[in-house]
């Protein structure tokens, strides 16, 4: 039943082989944010292993080889991630280069098994048929595809994605940044093991010359060009890397011309800076789908129905912080700091630039280092937890910029900020802020309702205390005045306390019941918000720094 | 062994002299410039070329100098015109793609035919008790140190070169104190990839590289300026120095001969690893 | 309105890729029925960091050339000679369409950095005989259905080995390989085959450098033990930066240094002319092209005419393709890749005038048919013949 050519069976193949390198970019430098200048590396590693394990075991099946290639290629993709999750951007391709030259090296030195014997690996019976082998590949790719697909919705594949947009919003919504990094970095690894695998099976013998680090960096170029983060991309990858040297030869042209025609490619999508073709091609679909939708989240004040009463406030579950100090190098940001937040009210923290307010958030996050001091959630002591384990444990903040994170819908990023414990929760918080159509991606929502949505994340996963760092930051004064009565409401309606740092003592009038002043790290004033708003020592620090 | 380590140290000025450009140009414009072998191999093989067709060697290579130097600007240019913008990884993203491009032209150029690569500096030896030492080995080193030595002295006590450093604080705030940022990039592309060229030059007759080998030179360059955490000159021109003597040292230990190699990568690897072992969060805030 | 426009353009642009692909390649497949033309190809390293272009040009003249006299059984020869760019993928691409898309007879006049280990396999999958011109890689050596012309380095190394005990008679023989990946086994294998031949012990096996790396600490490591001659391993570059380390260190006189075929150019003797490297022993492959051997005159007029270049390369792509015209030849009765196959296995060998011996493929797993060799040295005034054929016991 020869439907085609064996030559383009062939070429069929090796388009699918490369898709996969290609997705594997696709994922861990597209939704991961990682250079990788080393997916052929794991590649190689992936083939050898194949190789190896064959020689010594004949009978095995193609399929289980192609699993212990991908087992052996996360194991080495996931020590690696482990190994360098606090490395990042170019220092993180840097080692990447550097393994790819060290792999190089050790399959220069050491060859591939079977090629000074000239003994070729074959793959045993049904996949020594091309047809079959082809089949099988394409199997492959589409059911890695979907596995990927359905992986990106899990709340570790949507976490990776927030580690790109930001490991600190990452580790706030309660995601390990440092394992899912790990992990995403041995997913992709793993994909590039498995290619590695399926050239094993295509070739018979491995040359070295397939996995240098210039073919790496190939197809990265390549993945970045076509826009590899999605099938659709990774699809065009592999017919790009087949087509284009094939097109050349019919031309007449050097074939060394592919990898410089890939590489300005890469170049004229970078400056543009909107994505590979493939993506373009899917966010332009993406905006024509929500041409008419609404973008925003258009506050309404109206009066929601009550869905929790304060008696369900554990008041035992406030914030305290005792004598919280913090010095960077010398430098006393805070010092001896007294605070506490209850669960029934709206707290709001306010002080001259400078004053620290934003330190005492990431202090009470875990963001920072070892403060002196103790803070307490209810009766657990919060130092010795990691930001994580606070997030989880239920304390939960925003940031002063946004940090909602562009390559998710909002039904994503909500369901990334926590599993309800209440099914209905998410449906609830989107009313009460009315949010915009759940598949709305979040790169369509103006700066405004970012920041509302995500003041809406923070209150889907049961949270005892929310710490919310300039929520009207970019909203117009009608919407800050009307998200003002929005957190007011938030207690009664959530069960939770707020701690709010703002600017505009406007929103603070509205939004809260209790004001603490900070000035130079230290508190200088606390009380009802009313009553400390109209102090002397309030007004003296905010005119004094005014006029500075 | 200690002849070994002396080999090595002459291509462990090439490191180091490399090490120092994209130091330098990373400090200056926030491009890691992974191509700047490459530039320099340009350079380098354009002076052999030369030399192969009969030009005078002292030409040839002020050609070649000039040619890298020249490659750099356009690089620097292309980066300042199109990525003014760009984050960092883009930047250096761009630089794999130049990389691409140059080993494609350099494959096509100076394709295998044997390069005759003389020493630019006239060799003589002499013996330092029982080790024989070529004045290549000392003019390597002792231009590595000048020229270290010669851009701290600049950095240090020249008005030019305070606003370099006043760039490498801020682009924007440079610009306010009315320091044209854009010439000073240049500039600094323009000598850099000069630089990387003289490096060719110097690890070319003994190493004899192809044009890929000499390009992938960035890589222990590399290492020599992730131990000098991508700032401090002097210890990635001591550190380049000595990955070229550890890889001359390691010729002569069995275990480790062979894979050599790969010891910038470990470099590499621990250094980063310690540097930032407790940077625990991305950018701040 | 610039962006659906861009994208539309990369869609068609794929579109018609795409398209004339599959349109040229039903054209080709209408030449293909009818079966006026005997199909032969090549598949080499034309472009990228170590080309040869020069092996398939040479295949090609000589193709041209029986073309010229009326081809063979009334039928003209078409060779079609496929670059890969040293990329393997490309290698396997072209060797797929040679094979099953143009339907080669044969391959010939071949010489890759990647084509044997990548197109190996599946040579032998479709009996598609490759007669390699250059077998550079360690590959082309072990497989059934590949029979390079050349010794190869192995071979020529081995031949080398024999030469320094045989005529140079020096006492302590020390080799420097330099590693490429996959070939440090045979290598080592061939040197103590030769131990065991002249009952003698190598004086130094040093595999500590990488081909195309500084090979001073090999050298340096030669002077500690003493050597009397040092075979290397390298292709035509790196033999030239190896001598001229060997000089910088001074030890040009403390022994002898002998290096496999690759470096036996024109452009290298000029090279170590001008590096006043001199004495080099290089290994010859066929008869010394730099000799005016009568042998070599139809080959120098052929290339000649074709105007390409005259180098030991060169005699590799020639005398592949008049090998496997003499088979074509022999053949009486239609001529198909199955007949191609059967007659270049005849057990009756081939002669090529260029060659010190009887080229024979016959059924083996693994061939390497041409196993004799000369030595020359690279002196002022050239490079002089110092040995007979060295045959390989």
């Amino acid at each position: 039943m020869q439907f085609v050519s064996s030559y383009w069976i062939h070429l069929l193949t090796t388009i699918a082989v490369s898709a996969l390198l290609a997705r594997s970019i696709g994922l861990v430098t597209g939704r991961l944010g990682i250079i990788s200048l080393c997916q052929l590396s794991f590649a190689a590693i992936g083939g050898w292993v194949v190789s190896w394990v064959s020689a010594n075991n004949p009978s095995i099946s193609f399929i289980l080889l192609v699993f212990i290639a991908a087992a052996s290629t996360f194991l080495v993709g996931f020590i690696i991630g482990a190994a360098t999750q606090h490395i990042r951007g170019v220092e993180l391709a840097v080692v990447t280069l550097g393994f790819a030259t060290a792999i190089d090296l050790l399959f220069k030195r050491q060859g591939f098994p079977g090629a000074s014997t000239g003994s070729s690996f074959i793959p045993n019976a049904p996949f020594n048929d091309p047809q079959i082998f082809f089949l099988l590949s394409w199997i492959f790719l589409l059911t890695a595809s979907l596995l990927l697909t359905l992986f990106n919705k899990t709340n570790l594949g949507l976490g990776i994605a927030a580690i790109k947009s930001s490991e600190r919003a990452a580790a706030a919504l309660g995601i390990n940044v440092g394992m899912s990094k790990s992990f995403g970095f041995a997913v992709g690894a793993t994909i590039s093991g498995s290619a590695g695998a399926f050239m094993a099976g295509q070739y018979g013998l491995l040359s070295n010359e397939l996995f240098t680090p210039l073919a790496s960096m190939i197809v990265l170029a390549t993945a970045v060009l076509t826009g590899a983060s999605i099938l659709s991309g990774a699809l065009l990858a592999g017919a790009f890397a087949v087509l284009v040297p094939e097109a050349l030869r019919r031309l007449g042209l050097p074939l060394d011309l592919t990898g410089a025609l890939f590489a300005i490619g890469a170049f004229d999508v970078l400056r543009r800076g909107q994505g590979g073709i493939a993506e373009q091609l899917q966010a332009k679909l993406q905006n024509h789908k929500f041409k008419d939708a609404v973008k925003t989240c258009e506050l309404k004040l109206g009066s929601p129905a009550k869905q929790k009463s304060a008696e369900n406030n554990n008041v035992s579950d406030a914030l305290f912080i005792r004598n919280l100090s913090v010095a960077f190098s010398k430098n006393q940001i805070l010092k001896e700091v007294n605070l506490t937040v209850s669960t029934t009210g709206v707290h709001a923290l306010i002080g001259p630039n400078g004053a620290g307010k934003t330190t005492l958030i990431d202090a009470v996050t875990g963001f920072v280092g070892s403060p002196d001091g103790n803070m307490f959630l209810g009766a657990q002591k919060l130092s010795k937890m990691s930001v994580r384990q606070r997030s989880n444990f239920g304390l939960k903040r925003t940031f002063q910029h946004t940090k909602a994170i562009d390559a998710l819908t909002i039904e994503e990023y909500l369901k990334l900020t926590g599993e309800a414990k209440n099914p209905h929760k998410a449906k609830i918080v989107q009313e009460f802020f009315n949010l915009p159509n759940q598949k709305l991606p979040i790169r369509l929502l103006d700066g405004a309702s970012k920041r509302i949505l995500e003041i809406a994340g923070t209150l889907i996963n049961e949270p005892k205390i929310i710490l919310l760092d300039e929520p009207a930051a970019g909203l117009n004064e009608e919407d800050s005045l009307i998200l003002a009565k929005k957190i007011q409401q938030i207690p009664q309606m959530f069960g939770c306390g707020i701690l709010i740092v703002e600017h505009n003592i406007n929103f603070v009038k509205f939004a809260a019941t209790e004001v603490t002043v900070l000035d130079g790290g230290q508190v200088i004033a606390h009380g009802d918000t009313s009553e400390t708003l109209e102090n002397e020592n309030v007004i003296q620090a905010y005119l004094g720094s005014g006029i500075e | 062994m200690i002849e070994s380590i002396i080999a090595g140290l002459i291509v462990g000025s090439g490191y180091a002299i490399i090490g120092v450009s994209l130091v330098l140009l990373n400090r200056f414009t926030g491009v890691l410039n992974f191509s700047q072998g490459a530039i320099g191999a340009m350079g380098a093989f354009t002076g052999y070329a030369l030399i192969a067709m009969g030009a005078p060697i002292f030409i040839a290579t002020l050609v070649g100098i000039v040619i890298a130097g020249l490659l750099g600007f356009f690089v620097g240019w292309v980066l300042t015109h199109f990525f003014a913008d760009s984050t960092t990884t883009v930047r250096a993203v761009i630089t794999i793609t130049v990389l691409i491009a140059l080993l494609t032209l350099g494959f096509r150029l100076f394709g295998d035919s044997p390069m005759l690569m003389p020493d630019v500096i006239p060799k003589t030896f002499f013996d330092v008790g029982s080790v024989r030492v070529s004045t290549t080995t000392v003019v390597a080193i002792g231009l590595t140190a000048v020229i270290s030595v010669c851009i701290s002295l600049f950095l240090k006590h020249s008005t030019l070169g305070s606003k370099y450093i006043a760039m490498s604080e801020s682009h924007i705030a440079a610009q306010l104190l009315g320091i044209n940022t854009l010439l000073l990039s240049l500039s600094a592309w323009l000598f850099l990839g000069m630089l990387s060229a003289i490096a060719g030059f110097l690890v070319a007759p003994t190493y004899n590289p192809s044009f890929a080998s000499l390009s992938l030179l960035v890589v222990p360059a590399l290492a020599a300026g992730v131990l000098g955490a991508f700032k401090n000159i002097w210890v990635v021109t001591t550190g380049g120095l000595l990955i070229g003597a550890v890889e001359g040292a390691g010729a002569r230990i069995n275990w480790l001969s062979e894979y050599r190699g790969m010891i910038p990568f470990i470099i590499i690897l621990i250094t980063l690893i310690w540097i930032r072992r407790k940077q625990v969060w991305d950018a701040v805030r | 309105m610039k962006h659906k426009f861009k994208v539309g353009l990369v869609v068609s642009v794929t579109a018609m890729l795409f398209l004339s692909s599959c349109v040229s390649e039903q054209s080709q497949s209408g030449d293909n029925k009818s079966k006026e033309t005997i199909k032969i190809g090549a598949v080499s390293s034309i472009t990228g960091p170590y080309p040869f272009p020069e092996v398939p040009a040479a295949a090609a003249a000589v193709f041209d050339r029986v073309n010229d006299s009326g081809g063979i059984q009334g039928r003209l020869i078409e060779f079609i000679s496929e670059d890969d760019g040293a990329d393997p993928a490309i290698a396997a691409q072209a060797g797929r369409r040679l094979v099953d898309e143009v339907g080669v007879v044969a391959l010939s006049g071949s010489a890759s950095m990647v084509d044997c280990t990548t197109n190996g396999t599946f040579y032998t999958q479709n009996n598609v005989m490759s007669l390699t011109g250059t077998g550079v890689e360690g590959t082309c050596f072990e497989m059934p259905n590949i029979a390079p012309v050349n010794n190869g380095s192995i071979q020529n190394f081995a031949s080398l080995l024999q030469f320094s005990a045989t005529d140079l008679e020096a006492d302590n023989v020390c080799a420097v390989i330099l590693t490429v990946p996959g070939l440090t086994d045979a290598y080592l294998e061939v040197i103590s085959d030769w131990e065991a031949n002249f009952n003698k012990k190598i004086a130094l096996v040093d595999t500590s450098v990488i081909h195309g790396e500084d090979p001073t600490p090999a050298i340096l490591a030669t002077k500690n033990a003493d050597c009397d001659a040092v075979i290397f391993n390298s292709n035509e570059p790196v033999a030239a930066a190896f001598m001229n380390a060997v000089k910088n260190q001074n030890m040009l006189d403390s022994s002898a240094w002998l290096t496999i075929s690759a470096a036996y150019t024109d452009s290298a003797i000029g090279v170590l002319n001008k590096q006043n490297s001199l004495g080099l022993y290089v290994g010859s492959e066929f008869v010394p092209f730099t000799t005016d051997d009568p042998a070599l005159s139809q080959w120098r007029k052929t290339l000649t005419e074709a105007n390409v270049p005259l180098t030991s390369l060169s005699i590799g792509g020639y005398v592949s393709a008049e090998l496997l015209v003499d088979a074509i030849k022999s053949i009486n009765g239609p001529i198909t890749r199955e007949s191609v196959t059967e007659a270049l296995r005849s057990p009756e060998g081939f002669n090529n005038e260029l060659l010190g011996e009887k080229f024979l493929i016959g059924d083996a797993e693994a061939h390497n048919p041409n196993t004799a060799s000369m030595v020359v040295q690279a002196n002022a005034d050239g490079w002089e013949v110092v040995s007979n054929w060295i045959f390989m016991p």
